[in-house]
């Protein structure tokens, strides 16, 4: 534990003088130290026009941008071999939706029409009604869009998507299904097979949001049988400004390209239409953000070697620990309270005060959670809740920090109702 | 290593959360004045009219989208005087931003509206000055509004303090 702990600089200093304890990893978590060095090193040492200039040094660039491809693909088990990619870079996961509802679109267009992808009238696209908003958003615009309609999969009273539910919800009218694996309200991981198995029997294809599952569990998308997948680097130990996108190979064949411009292209005519390149290139228009993709290819590498069994069940040990703040009087989680089919990620709400008030009063105790409604107010409607209170935790966490957010949680309602 | 974003824990000691939440602010928003469950809708609907006192009658409704405060505030202005009669408010939101809308209730209620703006416009400079106050002069004339000095040391916080102020302006422009 201590071997992890220590890699990241970043815990290592005080806030309002006291120990800095983080509990936002669900926002987004720290780097550790290889992380950090191998964004700088890159710019330090490689920096030049991957896929474009022919130099020396464009060409190392090349080297690096593709390695991280490949180590970003291991982490998930997808293709990596040359002519089979299924990573495709992106600004980050709200970035990935948007490029695949685009494309989608734009194969309901004739311009760029493909049968496999094209919506309709008529068709239906089910999310659930835990999504964050940047599944549910682009998705429902892509209903707008093309008048395809948008349904959801309900939630249980403890906000849990019902997936025994899949079989009514998802109906031949259906084409896609855009599912997160794990809420970042309730911290509930989703039942995906019986989702995923029903989306394909009526041939929908199916959209993973990973954006919280990849921080908390390994996940493989040949074995889950996912058709495409997004999820950000920033939330597992990688860099900010990189998301990844992945497709079955054949889907990405297929798919046309969303956004438009430089080495996405194989010929650009005035007079006619470009042709355009292969996947992952297609999808890739623009000079990349070069020096975060590859420290989010050191990143993936760093977490397959950490994320273990024992990384896992440590985070079980602090999650049951943390759950205990369900017995403090006047706190509500806004979840399961045991530990079925959950992580350590715990929304609560507790009566009479503000979360701008809690995350303020722990803050001063050098404890940084989340107040608000974590961009998915579907979820917190169904709680009847505007905002609430968010405790995440990452790999680096430790018990003694989840007893001082305990104890800490415990004194917010003496200081701001004068209660007991 | 010498590049720093400037930021140094050290400094920090000043900026005490105690500062914000006085006592006197956070018994206000136990029990804050002016404060209905509902405002009566049909009340609502005589906004820009005058009331059974003939005053005129203004509402505003604001909402911040970061945090879910949300409030509704109502107030009535004499047209003669251009006093401000009443002030109502309904909704809800953090210690701060109900213990702001309190102590605004029993400040304005029976101020002119020019009385109104100039308060307005010394809390906004109250707000902009990093913790450090104002004048005792204007720290008189805000009275209890002064104690929210130590917000201003906050910058997230800043616009719950204003949530009320902002509400009360829009309503009192919607009365005239
Ligand atoms: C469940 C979930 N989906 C999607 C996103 C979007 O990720 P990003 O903001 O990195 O694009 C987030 C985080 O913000 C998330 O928690």
């Amino acid at each position: 534990m201590q071997t992890i702990r220590s890699q990241f600089p970043l815990l290592d200093q005080s806030i309002h003088g006291k120990p800095l304890i983080y509990l936002d990893s669900a926002a987004t978590s720290q780097k550790p130290q290889i992380v950090i060095d191998a964004e700088k090193s890159f710019y330090e040492t490689i920096n030049a026009g991957a896929h474009r200039s022919s130099h020396e040094l464009a060409s190392r660039a090349t080297v690096i941008f593709e390695r991280a491809r490949a180590q970003v693909a291991h982490l998930v088990g997808a293709h990596t071999e040359p002519g089979k990619e299924e990573i495709i870079f992106t600004a980050g996961a709200t970035a990935s939706f948007n490029l695949l509802a685009n494309s989608f679109y734009n194969a309901s267009t004739p311009w760029h029409h493909s049968a496999r992808f094209a919506l309709h009238a008529g068709d239906e696209i089910v999310v659930s009604r835990a999504e964050h908003h940047s599944v549910l958003l682009p998705f429902q615009e892509l209903c707008y869009k093309t008048g395809a309609t948008l349904r959801w999969l309900d939630v249980d009273r403890y906000g849990s998507i019902q997936s025994e539910t899949a079989d009514a919800v998802i109906t031949p009218k259906t084409r896609i299904v855009a599912i997160t694996g794990l809420s970042n309200v309730t911290g509930a991981l989703t039942h995906l097979e019986p989702i995923i198995q029903r989306a394909h029997d009526v041939g929908a294809l199916v959209v993973l949001d990973a954006c919280q599952l990849i921080p908390h569990r390994r996940v493989n998308v040949h074995q889950l049988d996912v058709d495409f997948m997004c999820w950000s680097a920033h939330k597992a130990y990688g860099p900010s400004g990189v998301g990844f996108l992945y497709g079955k190979r054949d889907l990405l064949n297929e798919l046309p390209p969303s956004q438009f411009g430089g080495s996405m292209v194989e010929a650009a005519w005035l007079d006619k239409p470009a042709e355009y390149a292969e996947p992952p290139y297609r999808f890739e228009a623009g000079t990349q953000p070069l020096a975060q993709v590859a420290s989010a290819g050191i990143a993936a590498e760093w977490y397959e070697k950490y994320m273990t069994p024992d990384a896992i069940t440590h985070e079980h040990v602090l999650t049951t620990q943390l759950l205990a703040i369900a017995d403090i009087s006047g706190v509500k989680i806004l979840g399961r309270s045991d530990d079925q089919d959950r992580v350590g990620t715990v929304s609560f709400e507790i009566e009479g005060v503000h979360p701008h008030d809690v995350s303020q009063f722990l803050d001063s105790y050098g404890i940084e959670i989340r107040s608000g409604h974590h961009c998915a107010q579907p979820i917190h409607r169904f709680f009847h809740e505007y905002a609430s209170n968010r405790v995440s935790l990452g790999i680096y966490n430790t018990e003694d920090e989840v007893k001082q957010c305990i104890d800490a949680i415990a004194h917010v309602r003496p200081y701001f109702l004068g209660v007991h | 290593m010498d590049f720093s974003f400037g930021f140094d824990d050290a400094d920090d000691t000043s900026m005490s959360m105690q500062d914000m939440y006085q006592e006197f602010i956070l018994e206000t928003s136990r029990f804050p004045h002016g404060f209905v469950s509902q405002l009566d809708v049909s009340e609502g609907a005589l906004v820009g009219k005058r009331n059974v006192s003939h005053c005129f009658v203004g509402q505003s409704h604001q909402f911040n989208v970061t945090c879910g405060d949300e409030v509704t505030v109502e107030v009535s202005l004499d047209p003669d005087t251009h006093t401000i009669q009443s002030l109502e408010w309904s909704g809800n939101g953090c210690a701060i931003s109900i213990a702001s809308l309190s102590v605004l209730h029993d400040l304005v209620v029976g101020k002119t509206l020019s009385e109104f703006l100039e308060l307005y416009t010394v809390f906004h400079q109250l707000m902009d000055s990093r913790g450090c106050g104002l004048s005792e002069e204007q720290m008189n004339k805000l009275d209890d509004a002064s104690v929210f000095q130590g917000v201003s040391q906050f910058p997230m916080r800043i616009k719950c303090a204003l949530l009320g102020w902002e509400s009360v302006k829009d309503a009192l422009n919607h009365a005239e």
